[in-house]
């Protein structure tokens, strides 16, 4: 059977991703790697705990990979193999377009969410056009409820294009509820449905 | 002699080699042969059983290989602890039973004994593997536990070079090996066809004198037609020996060779002893050499040190065409260890655990608004240890509610000892531990979050381990959500963790019990005017620069809740350069300089 896994994208400077062999779970995976289209094939190992692939049921979780972006030309679109012989794991481009997300306008407000289940937790980032520097206190309410409270101020590169120094993120903890979410700018009480 | 249960300990593979060293094969044989129950244990194969995931804080698999095997061991072994356990030293492969036993949790009547091998340090220092993990800095750590824990070292003469490793060594005690000869393995007398180098393809297996010994005979005509084979681990390209750089050598050669990629060592062994091949193995590590003088009937040892400046290969080359011409045996005396008599000479060894003694003890739990979780936490808290009363300091640090010590003191319930320190102006959290350490008045103060809470005899077995400790840590089970989830994973700690503490927190984490007159007169919790990353690492590097014995319990007395949701928004969390410079500062230089910077160097490899 072929190496099963994913090449998850950039995060802290680093590619992450996972490989591991079904049939040798306790073997850890060599991952190949272009660092530039069609480049020389470098090596790592995929042997760094991720507890979202045990979780899973999938070997003993140590299965997780990271290279450093510095490695990769910023402007190829890379990929990465696994297993005898080798075959393609994945693939990565730093230029990739934006995480999918929903965004609410409302007046200067601007609320952008990233598409992903509520279970998983809630992130995005939210700003004050006319007042960047105001960070956005947001409340996460479910049923009427306030759930969790946090002021957006998390680095989100993607919140640059609307000006600004990038801080505007946000992460909210995963919620049972799976309708009757909203997110309130508690400064000015407006309050954006999530369903 | 009663009957003894000895446990023979395979150590984890390094430097490329899969599957058991079989170092403890003839031991093995003689000591059931006197009438012993023998458990040889392959360390890489112990498994988790009903273990949860183990964790640590570097969480790589390979490199913390011997942590992970380690901790496996300690499990399995305290099942049904044997009379005797020798292990080797490299790797460190004993530190968690014996750290158990220093804790007082188990094995107290288990004695320890180390055979000596050349330690993790030597071989990074000195070989030319290009080791881009911790491991050999780990195994370092490791290995200097057990030198200071274990019973007896075994000095085995005849197979390497003298340990010199780490400030517990003197005191203790050197068991040497004594030898006698043994015949020469049965082998048919066929000629010799094939030279075979056995080892790991590195300058310090001795592959480029190896090659230069060959090319001498190649060009005296002695060589003859024979195939020359290098059998072992070997990478296909990499900034060292390879194949990609054997090709290069190999370009104006006219005799005849081949590469056999054989990483499983008992397939190794088994190929170069079979008839018409002259096993050639070149190392100063004494369990390689004793490996192939062992397995394979014709053979050539050269227990010696490559890349060192000695002249190896003209002595290498003569010694390969005597072989070659006289169908001879090794030069070296066909012996093996005298196992009665070292077993007898083990046992003469006290058991050098320290006893665990009662203490008088306090618990400081550090609490802001999370009176349910204050409640669980207290609960978990004994009244009495020993027949001696549990102190409690509750330090609230600045809850935004009023009322606060009327709150503590009624979800604390009936203590007859409790103490409320009621902040009114939130203090970073070195500096509020440090409040409740001065009030504590017990001998030994322990620490604990106002979200976690220990298990059942959890605080009893920290307060024992603290009387034989200046400080001691606990591995911590770890769980998501409610209090009655199941276990997320076990985070396992070194305690000591000498210079591999430099790159990740493996000392500890605050969930411990400090000997305050220990503890104390180094300045307590490292405090600065304002809030810094990882206190936990922090605080322990700067108590094992000043010296301070740190132990690990095995078992974890504390439950730890992991805050999933909060985790990706901690600025602490993220400072990790920062936490890096302050555990720098706190070693006060107590590391491996030399190791430290070999590592370093095949770290920059990468980046060529």
């Amino acid at each position: 059977m072929a190496h099963i896994g994913h090449v998850d994208g950039l995060s802290r400077g680093q590619v992450r991703g996972w490989a591991i062999d079904p049939e040798a779970p306790g073997d850890r995976a060599v991952v190949h790697f272009e660092t530039a289209r069609g480049g020389k094939l470098r090596r790592v190992l995929a042997d760094r705990y991720r507890a979202d692939v045990h979780k899973q049921g999938i070997g003993d979780g140590y299965c997780g990979f990271a290279v450093p972006a510095k490695h990769f030309d910023p402007s190829a679109r890379v990929r990465f193999f696994c297993g005898h012989p080798l075959r393609e794991l994945g693939r990565f481009s730093f230029r990739a377009a934006a995480p999918k997300a929903a965004t609410f306008k409302t007046g200067s407000l601007v609320l952008r969410i990233d598409r992903r289940p509520a279970a998983a937790g809630l992130t995005g980032w939210a700003l004050n056009r006319q007042d960047l520097e105001h960070r956005r206190r947001l409340l996460l309410c479910a049923n009427g409820h306030i759930v969790a409270t946090q002021t957006a101020t998390l680095f989100r590169e993607d919140s640059l294009s609307e000006g600004g120094d990038g801080l505007h993120g946000f992460s909210l903890p995963p919620v049972d509820a799976s309708s009757g979410l909203a997110i309130v700018d508690a400064s000015t009480g407006t309050a954006i449905d999530l369903d | 002699m009663d009957r003894l249960r000895i446990a023979l300990i395979d150590a984890v593979s390094t430097d490329g080699w899969q599957g058991p060293t079989h170092a403890f094969q003839q031991a093995a044989r003689s000591l059931s042969g006197m009438g012993h129950d023998v458990m040889v244990i392959d360390a890489s194969r112990v498994g988790s059983g009903a273990l949860p995931p183990l964790l640590t804080a570097q969480n790589r698999a390979t490199a913390t290989r011997h942590m992970l095997a380690s901790h496996r061991l300690a499990m399995q072994l305290a099942e049904n602890p044997p009379d005797l356990v020798i292990a080797p030293l490299r790797g460190g492969i004993a530190q968690a039973p014996l750290m158990a036993r220093a804790c007082g949790e188990a094995f107290a009547k288990t004695r320890f004994a180390l055979w000596s091998n050349v330690p993790s340090r030597d071989r990074l220092i000195a070989g030319d593997a290009e080791v881009g993990d911790l491991s050999p800095v780990i195994g370092d750590a490791m290995e200097r536990q057990c030198l200071s824990l274990a019973d007896a070292l075994i000095v085995d003469d005849a197979s390497g070079p003298p340990v010199t490793l780490g400030e517990s060594l003197n005191q203790l005690p050197h068991v040497s090996c004594r030898r006698v000869a043994r015949p020469p393995l049965p082998g048919p007398a066929a000629d010799v066809q094939e030279i075979v180098l056995v080892g790991t393809f590195q300058r310090s297996s001795g592959v480029p004198e190896f090659i230069e010994a060959i090319e001498q005979l190649d060009r005296s005509g002695v060589l003859g037609g024979r195939l020359v084979t290098f059998l072992g681990p070997i990478g296909d390209s990499r900034y060292g020996l390879s194949k990609e750089w054997l090709g290069q050598r190999a370009a104006r050669w006219t005799f005849r060779f081949r590469v056999v990629p054989e990483s499983n060592r008992e397939a190794a062994l088994v190929y170069a002893g079979q008839a018409g091949r002259l096993a050639v193995g070149i190392s100063s590590d004494g369990d390689e050499i004793e490996a192939i003088r062992a397995r394979c009937p014709r053979h050539l040892t050269h227990p010696a040190r490559p890349m060192s400046d000695g002249d190896l290969v003209s002595g290498l080359a003569a010694a390969i065409s005597s072989a070659l011409h006289d169908a001879g045996q090794d030069p070296l005396p066909e012996t093996e260890v005298d196992w009665k008599d070292l077993l007898e000479n083990i046992l003469a060894q006290p058991i050098r655990a320290k006893k665990t003694t009662s203490v008088k003890i306090s618990v400081c739990v550090l609490h802001y608004d999370r009176l349910p979780l204050l409640e669980r936490a207290l609960s978990s808290i004994p009244e009495t240890i020993d027949g001696q009363d549990v102190e409690i300091i509750v330090v609230d640090n600045a809850t935004p509610m009023s009322g606060m010590k009327d709150r503590i003191e009624a979800v604390a319930g009936q203590r007859r000892r409790l103490k409320v320190l009621d902040l009114k102006e939130r203090l970073p959290q070195a500096a509020a531990c440090n409040l409740g350490l001065a009030a504590a008045e017990g001998d030994v103060v322990a620490f604990l979050d106002d979200d976690n809470f220990y298990v059942r005899d959890g605080l009893a077995r920290l307060a024992a381990a603290a009387s034989a400790h200046d400080v001691v840590v606990t591995n911590l089970e770890i769980f998501d959500g409610h209090e009655g989830a199941p276990s997320s994973g076990r985070l396992i700690f070194l305690g000591e963790a000498h210079s591999a503490g430099l790159f990740y927190n493996f000392f500890g984490d605050t969930a411990m019990a400090v000997r305050k007159a220990a503890f104390a007169p180094l300045g307590c919790f490292h405090e600065m005017s304002c809030e810094y990353p990882c206190l936990d690492w922090v605080s322990l590097a700067k108590a094992y620069g000043r010296g301070l014995r740190i132990g690990v319990l095995q078992w974890p007395a504390v439950r730890y809740r992991r805050d999933t949701a909060r985790a990706d928004i901690q600025a602490a969390k993220l400072d990790q350069a920062g936490a890096r410079a302050l555990v720098f500062n706190a070693y006060r230089g107590r590391f491996d300089a030399e190791m430290v910077a070999r590592y370093a160097q095949n770290l920059e490899l990468g980046d060529l």
